[in-house]
Parts: C-alpha cells; sequence; structure tokens
C-alpha cells in the first residue's frame, strides 16, 4: 500500500517508494538517502502535525511534516 | 584569494557535525568554537601551518555540507571556493564511521572532482565500541584513496593529522558509476563540450542555474540544454543519478562492514523526547540550572566585594593623596572592579549552558517545540539561532546563516537582539538586588527566568508578527539532524569556559577600563565658557540626557550610564561606579552608593519605578554597538538595520514609560 512517511506511527518500518517534489528541497532529500527502497523506521513523532524523527541510512533526521508528506513509501 | 605564496592548501570537508572544526583545531592549533549540533561553522576560516619540512600549508575549516545540489547558501560557497583552486590544493574528507553509509555520498562527489584527497575516519574507536567492525582495506581499494581512522585520543590525533600533511597523502582518484544509457549519454556530450570533470558537470546540473552563472557564465548555456536534454530524455534523471550512487554505496557498505549493529536509542532520549515529560523535564533542568548559578555564585561574589573593598582601602591608606591614587581607587577600581564582581557568576551560567549544547540537549528542544515554532513561522533551526544568543547575541546572528529561507532569516536577525545576552546577567543582578535585597534564592531564580523567558516570548511574538504580515512566505524546507546525546566532555568544556572568560576579562581591560578612565579624566575637568561660567563636560551631558530621559524615570546618572553601555554593556555598571565613587566622601559598594542615592527631593532615586523601567530597558533597547555592526553585516542594507534600531528603541522608550508611569 502507498502511503505518506506522516501516515506511520513510532516504530513502522517501511520503504521509500518516490520523493515527490520537483524542487531543490527534494534533491536535498535524496542526497540524505531517500532513495527509492531504502528502508526508513519512525523513531517519533511529537504530534499528528509535529516534526517526526526518522532513522535513514544509520542517521537520524527530524523532519517536518510538509516535509514527510513528500515521501511516499511502500508500508 | 592567492594561493600561489603557499606551498599547499587543505580544505577539511565533511557532512555537518562530524567534527571538522575539532580537526581544524588539532591540525592548527586553533581555538575555534566546536559545538554539539549541525552548522556550528558558518564562514571559511583558514590558517596557516607549517609541516615537519617546514612547508608552509593553508588549512581552510569548512561549513558542513551534505551534497553536491549545494542547497544551503553556506554550501554554494564551498563549490565556489573548490572551483577557483589549482593543483596546490588538497582535500581532507571528513567522515563520522557511524554515519559511513550516508556520509560515503558526499565523498563519492568530492572525489569526482579531481582534487587530491584523503580520507580520515572520526569516531571509529565510539563505533567499534558500539559493535561496528570496518575494514578500512576494503574501503580503501574501492576508494582508491588513502584512509586513516583517527584516533580519539587528541594528541594522537594531532600526529595521525600532522604525518598526512606532512607526507603529503592525498590522492586522486576516479570511481565510476551506471546510469541508464539515455542519463549516460547526454553526460558525456557534456563533459566532452564543456571541457569539465565529470564532478564539476555533476556538480553544476544539480546547482541552481544562478548559483555558478558568475563562475562559468560561457558554460551556463551548454549546462542549461542538456538540463534540458536530460528532462527529455529521463524526467527522474536526477533521483537516478543520486539513486546510482547509493547503490554503488550500499553495495561497498555491505563488504566494507561485516556487522552493523542495530542502532541503540538512549534511554535517556525516551525522557527528553516525551510529548509531556519533556518539557517537563526541560523546566526542571532550567530552573535547576539557574538555581545552582545563583546558589553557588554567592559565596565568590561576596569574596569578589570585600576583596574589591579591601583593596579600595588600600589604595587610599597607602598610596599617597593626589590624582593617582583618586584615579585607581575612583576611577579604576570604582569602574572596573564593580564589573569584575559578576565574574563568578558569568563563568557559572557560561559553563551551565555549554553543557546543555554539549551534551546535544539543546538541539532536542528544538524538536519538542518546533510546532509552537512552525505556527509562529520559524523552524527549528531559528530557535538555535535565537538560543545561541544567550552568551552573546553576535554568534546567534552568525548562526542564522544556516537558515535557507530568506525571509525567516530576516525575521530571526530582527528579532534576535530581544534574547537576553549574557552581558547583561550582571545589570540585572544588581538591579534586583536593589529592588529585593533580602530574597530567597529560588525567589531570584524565579525573576531572572522570567525575565529570560519575557525575553524571548517577546521575540517570538514579534517575530509571528513580522512573519504574519510583512515577510510572509508559505513554507520553508526543516529537515535537522538529531545529534548524538553525549556525556558532557569537561576538557572541551573548560576549554570554552577559558575562552569565554577571557574575552570578559579583555573587555572589562580595554573597553570598560579605557571609559572609566576616560571619563574620571573628564569629571575632573572643568571648562570654562567665555561668559565666565565654569561647567563640567560630563554634568552638562548628564543634564542634557535627563531632559530626555526624566519621562521614563532615569536621572542625568542613569542618563550617561545607559549612552556610554553603547560600547559595552558592562559600561553601564563602570560608568555608575565612577560616577558615585567620585561624588563620594568614601568608598564602598555601588550597591549600598545606590541604595543611599536620593534626588533633590530627598526621594530615593532607585525606587521600583525606576528599577524595573531600566530592567525593561536593557531587555528591549538594542544598545550595543557590536549587534548593530553584526545585523549591518548580515543584511548588507543600513536601512534594515536602522529600522530594527529605530523600532526597538522607540518601542522600549514606550513601553519603559508606560511601566514607569503605572508604577511611579
Amino acid at each position: 500500500m502507498i502511503k505518506q512517511i506522516s501516515d506511520l506511527t513510532d516504530g513502522d518500518t517501511a520503504k521509500v517508494l518516490s520523493v515527490n517534489r520537483k524542487d531543490a528541497l527534494g534533491i536535498r532529500l535524496l542526497e540524505l538517502g531517500f532513495t527509492p527502497g531504502t528502508p526508513v523506521r519512525i523513531i517519533r513523532s511529537v504530534s499528528k502535525k509535529g516534526p517526526i524523527e526518522v532513522l535513514i541510512r544509520g542517521c537520524r533526521l527530524m523532519i517536518g511534516l510538509s516535509e514527510a508528506q513528500s515521501i511516499y513509501i511502500q508500508a | 584569494m592567492n594561493n600561489q605564496s603557499y606551498q599547499r592548501t587543505i580544505f577539511i570537508i565533511g557532512n555537518p557535525n562530524v567534527g571538522k572544526t575539532t580537526l581544524f583545531n588539532d591540525l592548527t592549533g586553533a581555538n575555534e568554537p566546536v559545538s554539539n549540533y549541525n552548522g556550528s561553522t558558518h564562514a571559511a576560516k583558514s590558517r596557516l601551518v607549517f609541516d615537519n619540512f617546514g612547508k608552509q600549508n593553508l588549512v581552510y575549516d569548512l561549513p558542513g555540507v551534505y551534497g553536491a545540489s549545494a542547497y544551503l547558501q553556506e554550501e554554494q560557497q564551498i563549490f565556489k571556493l573548490l572551483y577557483q583552486s589549482n593543483e596546490h590544493n588538497r582535500i581532507l574528507l571528513v567522515v563520522n564511521a557511524q554515519q559511513l553509509e550516508r556520509n560515503l555520498f558526499l565523498v563519492t562527489q568530492i572525489l569526482e572532482l579531481g582534487i587530491p584527497t584523503c580520507l580520515v575516519i572520526t569516531f571509529s574507536e565510539h563505533a567499534y565500541k558500539q559493535g561496528h567492525t570496518l575494514s578500512i582495506d576494503v574501503l580503501q581499494q574501492a576508494l582508491k584513496i588513502p584512509i586513516i581512522p583517527l584516533s580519539e585520543a587528541p594528541q594522537l590525533r594531532r600526529r595521525q593529522l600532522r604525518d598526512i600533511m606532512t607526507q603529503d597523502q592525498f590522492q586522486t582518484s576516479a570511481l565510476d558509476f551506471h546510469y541508464t544509457p539515455n542519463i549516460q549519454r547526454c553526460f558525456d556530450t557534456l563533459a566532452t563540450q564543456s571541457g569539465l570533470s565529470k564532478g564539476w558537470c555533476e556538480c553544476f546540473l544539480f546547482q541552481d542555474s544562478q548559483h555558478y552563472t558568475e563562475l562559468i557564465s560561457d558554460k551556463a548555456p551548454l549546462l542549461l540544454h542538456t538540463i534540458d536534454e536530460l528532462n527529455q530524455a529521463d524526467h527522474h534523471w536526477k533521483t537516478r543519478m543520486i539513486a546510482a550512487r547509493y547503490t554503488w554505496i550500499e553495495q561497498l557498505v555491505t563488504r566494507c562492514i561485516q556487522h552493523v549493529p542495530h542502532p541503540t536509542l538512549i534511554p535517556w532520549d525516551r525522557l527528553f523526547l516525551h510529548k509531556v515529560w519533556g518539557p517537563l523535564a526541560g523546566g526542571v533542568i532550567f530552573f535547576a540550572m539557574l538555581f545552582a548559578v545563583f546558589s553557588l555564585s554567592e559565596y565568590p561574589m561576596r569574596l569578589c566585594e570585600w576583596g574589591i573593598q579591601w583593596l579600595q582601602l588600600w589604595i587610599n591608606t597607602h598610596l599617597p593623596q593626589g590624582w593617582l591614587q583618586a584615579l585607581i581607587s575612583e576611577g579604576i577600581i570604582g569602574g572596573v572592579g564593580n564589573v569584575l564582581l559578576f565574574l563568578p557568576q558569568f563563568v557559572l551560567m557560561v559553563t551551565c549552558m555549554n553543557m546543555l549544547e554539549n551534551t546535544g540537549y539543546l538541539a532536542r528542544i528544538t524538536f519538542l517545540l518546533d510546532r509552537l515554532m512552525k505556527k509562529i513561522g520559524l523552524s527549528g533551526s531559528s530557535f538555535i539561532a535565537l538560543i545561541s544568543c544567550y552568551a552573546c547575541t553576535i554568534p546567534g546572528l552568525l548562526q542564522t546563516r544556516c537558515l535557507p529561507n530568506r525571509e525567516e532569516r530576516l525575521t530571526t536577525l530582527f528579532v534576535a537582539p530581544w534574547v537576553n545576552c549574557a552581558s547583561r546577567i550582571p545589570i540585572y543582578l544588581l538591579l534586583l538586588s536593589l529592588l529585593f535585597d533580602d530574597l530567597a534564592t529560588w525567589a531570584k531564580v524565579l525573576i531572572l527566568i522570567s525575565i529570560y523567558l519575557t525575553g524571548l516570548l517577546a521575540a517570538l511574538v514579534l517575530a509571528a508578527i513580522i512573519r504574519k504580515y510583512i515577510l510572509k512566505t508559505r513554507h520553508f524546507a526543516q529537515i535537522n539532524e538529531m545529534p548524538p546525546l553525549l556525556y558532557p566532555q569537561w576538557n572541551y568544556i573548560l576549554k570554552v569556559l577559558k575562552a569565554q572568560t577571557w574575552f570578559f576579562l579583555k573587555k572589562s581591560g580595554t573597553v570598560v577600563l579605557g571609559f572609566s578612565i576616560v571619563l574620571w579624566c573628564c569629571l575632573h575637568t572643568n571648562l570654562t565658557l567665555a561668559s565666565g561660567k565654569t561647567i563640567n563636560c560630563v554634568h552638562w551631558l548628564a543634564d542634557k540626557l535627563e531632559i530626555f530621559f526624566k519621562p521614563i524615570g532615569f536621572d542625568g546618572n542613569i542618563s550617561l550610564s545607559l549612552l556610554s553601555a553603547f560600547g559595552a554593556r558592562e559600561n553601564f555598571i563602570s560608568t555608575l561606579g565612577v560616577l558615585y565613587n567620585v561624588d563620594a566622601k568614601q568608598p564602598s559598594t555601588l550597591r549600598t552608593f545606590l541604595q543611599q542615592a536620593v534626588d533633590a527631593q530627598g526621594n530615593p532615586i532607585y525606587s521600583l519605578a525606576t528599577c524595573v523601567s531600566l530592567i525593561l530597558f536593557f531587555m528591549f533597547s538594542l544598545q550595543c554597538i557590536g549587534t548593530f555592526i553584526s545585523v549591518k553585516h548580515e543584511t548588507y542594507s543600513w536601512r534594515k538595520t536602522f529600522l530594527q534600531f529605530a523600532f526597538m528603541n522607540a518601542f522600549t522608550y514606550g513601553i519603559c514609560f508606560t511601566v514607569y508611569h503605572l508604577l511611579a
């Protein structure tokens, strides 16, 4: 099932499907390792609207809601 | 930049928070501040060092960079610097052993630029203890450049770095990635037609065209043409190119790392980042910190006070009567002595804040406060910038450089002076001791916390207003790295403490001392006017200033001290000290002078209304020449700088006026 990364709950693991952004930030997300097929784990989210802490390629990143919504995953 | 006169130029490059500045300090003996969050280095810093053969090496410490797309302005600067490099240039690539996979992405991009490179691995011992088993040989075979895991012992690491430099262990290397035929064809055409190396081709293709047009104006049309072709050939060419690199890296990482431990999440993070307990823990930590600062500093402060009084008395009795004795007693001790009194508190405060920063706790607060910040229209990074103003506003202003959004950055720059800096602490403490002499420590702590919070909240409210009505942008990016939670590293904290204490002492010994002496001299010089009237220029100035400041409750002495505080905030205390010491019959502490001061009608000058008005004045006014100049430097605009200056001071005057008249 295709979902956005922001739809996952704490502790979930999924594989990145695509980054749905055409701007410079989309490229930055890819550079940070959100390439198709990469496993990503949600460590925690402060709230439904808050930032999400994810683990990708051994790094802990905090990403904002709108960035999280642009990352599609295969859950 | 003229690199020709140096034997070699070494650029230290790596992802943010991998320890580049630490290596720069190790290699050059510099004392640049390092921190446990992203982006503590904002601009390229360079230093000249001699290697073991006496050859000159210019070493550059550069801000952190994630990839060639150069999303941030700081990253663009790095690629500009590298593009202009010559055959004497070397790159010291820094990689964190715990984040090898992500870090290798930048490594592959940098290697393709064709500049001789040496890869050093930091935190390798740390990673080994966690269970990582990294095979350097496999990594070296794949990347074909010298790879050196650095020791975590500073002395050994320094030697390793010096060896790299002396033996010139830098090599070029070529990597080969498999792009799809369509992409590869466009890419090869660009490389042959432009004459650029493969690395630079890719670098420019990924960057926004306006970043590099001035560098390679002749090749810009060709690049734009290639981008069009790539878009036609494959809509997702950027994704494919980055993915190709990562596929190559994944294969390499599975070969060179036999065992990756399951990432352990520090149990403390469960508390610090909890929805409910996190903010509560934050409150307790800050209160405990300030409480410790005040209760611990009380005794050394008493000792200082006693010491200064004793010194003043000794000078008055042992030195021969005359101008020199008066200058030392009234001018120097009365001025600088009263500022130095606050050294213990300053030292403790700075230590505590450094500890929070060093352990990685500050970055966690931004995570918690993100929702609030988003409502205001700022991101967690602006909050870090605002919080960095605690020691001094100027580093906080520099920190705004890591904000990619221009409007957000301007807003943060505009409101930053309202976050209380450390040099305002002595003034608050002096005024609080006048207001509530026999107040319990916890009450003082609460008042001080409320002063701090009011400043911060006011800054945030102002930012919200600006973002809503003036500098509007709908969206801004927000990706931050969570730095590791570490135990306080005492040797580092002590080092920073030493630097900041030295800064405080230096300021007291130069600006404050100089001003005190000049003021004392002026106080003792009378001018005779043509009309035959004798006036003292200081008193004349104080009288004139009083007309302006009387409505907000300040007399001539206070007004004059406020004016002097433009040079350095500490001047406020030293000026008052000199003014009262010169007039006094016998020396005493500044606090006693102020408590006993009465106006012409016999009312105390430092009444509740005046003291509160003064506290508000220091909270909100922009009266620090350093901040003023820094804002100009960061905004490149006199108009914005003066606008901020005028707004903040007009606002201060208004609020002081209202509060003074309500209380008086």
